[in-house]
C-alpha cells in the first residue's frame, strides 16, 4: 500500500493553462535581456549568460527546465516539468532595461562580449514582478555597446553587429558609456515599431 | 537575473511568427511550371 499520494505536479501549466486555453496575446511579449556572444565556427552567437542555451539563428529556443540538472535533485516523482513551472526558476527570461542591464558587465573566460536588447516571447509566459519566463524566445533585436569590455574578440563593435545580423533581426552598434546604454537602447527601441510591449 | 514573484500565466499565441526566415535565393524562385513527362514514342508498351 502507497502511504503517500504520488504528489502531482502542480508546477507545469496545467492542460486548461495552455493547449485548450484562449491566448491572452496574439503578439509576443517583448522584454529587455543580455546575452554573452561565443565565438563559434560558423561566426558569433548569442548564448544565455546563466546556462549553456546557445540561441541558434533563425530557429526559436525552446525552454527546458536545467534546475534538476544544475543542482542535481531528483524530483520525488521522477518526472521532468515543462518550462516555465510556477513553483520552479525555470524558463527563458525577459526583464525590464534597468535590470537586464546590469548583466551587461564584463565577459567572463570564453565569452567574446556581452550584448543588450530585446526578446520577443512566446507559448506559456509567466508574468513576474520584474520580467517574464516564457516557453520559447527569439531575439528581436540586438544592441552592441561599444564601451563593454571584449575578451579576445577580433571583431570591432560594427563587425561584430554586422554578423550577429544573420539572426534576421534589427542588430545596432550603441556608442555610449554603461549609465547611457539603457535610455539609448530604450529610444532606438521606441522609434521601432518592433519596441517592447 | 532577478524578476521578482510571480503574477500571472499568460497564453501568447503569436499570429506572425517572430522568427525570422530565411528568403529562398532567387534562383530557387518559381518563374514557370512545365509538364515534363515522357514522349509518346518513349512510353514502355
Amino acid at each position: 500500500m502507497k502511504l503517500f499520494r504520488r504528489r502531482q505536479d502542480s508546477d507545469a501549466p496545467s492542460a486548461a493553462d495552455t493547449a485548450e486555453a484562449a491566448p491572452d496575446y496574439a503578439e509576443p511579449v517583448r522584454a529587455w535581456r543580455a546575452w554573452c556572444v561565443y565565438d563559434q565556427p560558423d561566426g558569433p552567437m548569442l548564448r544565455s549568460i546563466f546556462f549553456p542555451d546557445f540561441w541558434e539563428p533563425r530557429r526559436p529556443l525552446f525552454a527546458t527546465c536545467h534546475h534538476r540538472r544544475v543542482f542535481h535533485i531528483r524530483r520525488r516523482n521522477g518526472v521532468d516539468h515543462v518550462a516555465p513551472a510556477k513553483r520552479c526558476e525555470c524558463g527563458i527570461y525577459g526583464a525590464d532595461a534597468q535590470t537586464a542591464s546590469e548583466y551587461l558587465r564584463d565577459p567572463m573566460p570564453g565569452e567574446v562580449a556581452r550584448v543588450f536588447g530585446l526578446v520577443s516571447l512566446w507559448g506559456s509566459v509567466l508574468e513576474c514582478a520584474r520580467g517574464w519566463r516564457a516557453t520559447n524566445a527569439y531575439p528581436a533585436a540586438v544592441y552592441v555597446p561599444t564601451t563593454t569590455r571584449r575578451n579576445r574578440c577580433h571583431w570591432s563593435p560594427s563587425e561584430l553587429a554586422a554578423l550577429l545580423r544573420r539572426y534576421g533581426v534589427t542588430v545596432e552598434v550603441l556608442d555610449c558609456s554603461g549609465e547611457e546604454i539603457v535610455d539609448a537602447a530604450q529610444r532606438r527601441a521606441a522609434a521601432w515599431k518592433g519596441g517592447p510591449r | 537575473m532577478k524578476i521578482g514573484r510571480l503574477k500571472r500565466l499568460l497564453i501568447v499565441e503569436p499570429v506572425v511568427d517572430p522568427v525570422p526566415r530565411e528568403r529562398p535565393p532567387a534562383d530557387a524562385q518559381p518563374k514557370r511550371l512545365v509538364q515534363a513527362g515522357a514522349r509518346r514514342d518513349q512510353r514502355a508498351g
